[in-house]
């Protein structure tokens, strides 16, 4: 295996969950983000070298593979009713079981971006400057998407 | 980062499945390594691509001088009264007694050539 395969498999150890989770923002299905995940990888591996910023090159990759995803497979997706999260079985603590569920559902009154951005930001650990980046949107934008969407959020939950 | 923000932070999010590392993986093995095998050993592909076109460009020269000299070796017989034979002996004589039919094929002859009528300058 070559340095830049070796490298690859240090950053999938490294980001594979996030990158994972923010492909499942995208798609809403598994299957779907789990192709983006190794789509992007192969694209990886066809590169000479590791370009500057890799970090946002790869999460911007499976973004990119991911809204192909759903352009693709439009009419036969079948959306993960957990979202982005553990499915509820799976979670032993029952406050949380249930408050995901809230979130789950506030989550799906959100904007697409605003959606993501939120999930880019407390779920993958990326900053807004990364996220701008990967969206190729201003800064401003991406921190007024974030704000609005937590603010909607909160109004949510904070419904009895 | 305000507390709701942290609450959020506490729910576990889903993880990609066991398979998917070994099939990204696998991949590298399928294509990426083949690749980039290629592109490692570019300046070899481009020595024997080189080394391929020099062969060829030679043997084409080759043929060519072959087919050209073969060309040269064939006489051009061109029988007029004034002209003699150069034998492979480099002599001269006069061919106009002899039958024309016994001057071709004989492996003496080089070559025809004229000789001049000797003029008052010469």
């Amino acid at each position: 295996m070559s340095a830049l395969n070796r490298q690859l498999e240090i950053i999938y150890d490294q980001y594979g969950q996030q990158l994972f989770t923010c492909a499942l923002a995208v798609t809403r299905n598994r299957e779907n983000a789990e192709d983006a995940v190794h789509e992007a990888f192969c694209k990886c591996f066809r590169l000479k070298s590791i370009p500057q910023n890799f970090k946002a090159y790869l999460f911007r990759s499976v973004r990119n593979a991911a809204v192909d995803q759903i352009r693709k497979r439009r009419h036969e997706v079948v959306v993960s009713e957990d979202f982005i999260f553990e499915s509820s079985e799976t979670i032993d603590d029952k406050d949380i079981g249930h408050f995901k569920q809230k979130v789950t559902e506030a989550l799906k009154l959100l904007s697409d971006f605003e959606r993501e951005t939120i999930v880019q930001h407390l779920y993958a650990d990326l900053t807004f400057r990364e996220i701008a980046e990967i969206m190729d949107r201003p800064l401003g934008t991406v921190t007024s998407w974030y704000r609005r969407g937590l603010t909607k959020l909160k109004r949510h939950l904070e419904k009895p | 980062m305000n507390n709701l923000e942290r609450q959020l932070q506490k729910i576990p999010t889903a993880k990609p499945s066991g398979n998917l590392k070994r099939l990204i993986f696998d991949c590298v093995y399928r294509t990426g390594d083949s690749q980039s095998m290629f592109r490692r050993h570019i300046p070899l592909w481009w020595a024997a691509a080189l080394a391929c076109f020099i062969g060829l460009a030679g043997y084409i020269a080759a043929t060519l001088h072959r087919a050209s000299a073969d060309q040269k070796s064939v006489p051009v017989v061109q029988i007029v009264p004034e002209k003699h034979i150069v034998t492979s002996d480099f002599s001269l004589f006069d061919y106009s007694d002899m039958p024309s039919d016994s001057l071709i094929g004989d492996g003496e002859l080089v070559a025809w050539v004229q000789v001049s009528e000797p003029t008052e300058e010469n």
